[in-house]
C-alpha cells in the first residue's frame, strides 16, 4: 500500500465520479450530484466511492 | 491503535498529495448511497457540506432562507447556510454528528471538507506527508 494514486482513473473525467472500492475503475460519472444518484441507482448502488474532479486541483487554496 | 490512510494524488499535479478520507453521510431516513471523498482541512473552521448534498438529502434551500454573508475564506467572501441539524457521519467505524457549514456555490470542488469543529473535536491527527500517509486516533472517552 502507498499514496492512492487516482490520476491514471480519473484521466479525461470532470464533474461528478463514482469510482470502485479499488480506486481503478470509474463506475459512472455526471454533471451534477443527483444525476449520479440516479444513475447509481439504475445499477444498484454499487459499492463505490464519490468525488468531484475538478479541471485542475493544482491552484486550489482552502 | 490509529487508523492509517494514504495521501490521494489528483489529476495534474499528481506530486501534490491531499488528506482525504472516506465517509458515510446520513440524514433522518436518508444515506447516501456511497462513501463520500472528504477533504480534511486544519485551516478550515467549519466542516463544509457541497450544497447539492445539502440539497439531496432533505435541505430545501427555499426553506433555509437567504445565504448568510460574512464567510471568509484564501479565496475572498462567501454566503453560507449553516445547517440547522445536525448530520451524521460514519468513517472507519466510528460515529460523529456534524453541523455542517453549506457554501453557495455550487462550483465547490469537495463533497465535503471536515474542519476543526468535525473531526478534529473527535479524533487526534497526526499529518505525515513526508511518508505519504496521516493517522486518525479516534477519542476513547467519547467513542
Amino acid at each position: 500500500m502507498g499514496v492512492v494514486n487516482l490520476t491514471k482513473t480519473l484521466k479525461g473525467k470532470t464533474g461528478w465520479v463514482s469510482i470502485s472500492p479499488d480506486h481503478k475503475r470509474v463506475i459512472v460519472q455526471a454533471k451534477t450530484f443527483k444525476e449520479l444518484l440516479l444513475k447509481l441507482k439504475k445499477m444498484g448502488n454499487p459499492n463505490g466511492f464519490i468525488m468531484i474532479v475538478a479541471k485542475d486541483f493544482s491552484n486550489y487554496i482552502g | 491503535m490509529p487508523i492509517k490512510i494514504w495521501y490521494e494524488s489528483l489529476p495534474k499535479l499528481p506530486q501534490i498529495l491531499w488528506p482525504i478520507v472516506e465517509l458515510n453521510l446520513h440524514f433522518k431516513e436518508v444515506t447516501v448511497p456511497q462513501q463520500l471523498h472528504a477533504l480534511v482541512d486544519s485551516g478550515a473552521n467549519r466542516s463544509v457540506l457541497h450544497p447539492l448534498i445539502a440539497e439531496a438529502i432533505g435541505f430545501d434551500r427555499k426553506k433555509l432562507g437567504k445565504p448568510k454573508t460574512g464567510g471568509f475564506s484564501a479565496s475572498g467572501s462567501y454566503k453560507a447556510w449553516i445547517l440547522p441539524e445536525l448530520i451524521d457521519v460514519y468513517m472507519y467505524g466510528y460515529t460523529f454528528s456534524v453541523r455542517f457549514t453549506v457554501i453557495d456555490n455550487k462550483q465547490l470542488i469537495w463533497p465535503c471538507i471536515l474542519g476543526e469543529d468535525s473531526i478534529f473535536e473527535f479524533a487526534r491527527l497526526d499529518f505525515q506527508k513526508y511518508k505519504g500517509y496521516f493517522e486518525i486516533g479516534f477519542r476513547r472517552d467519547i467513542n
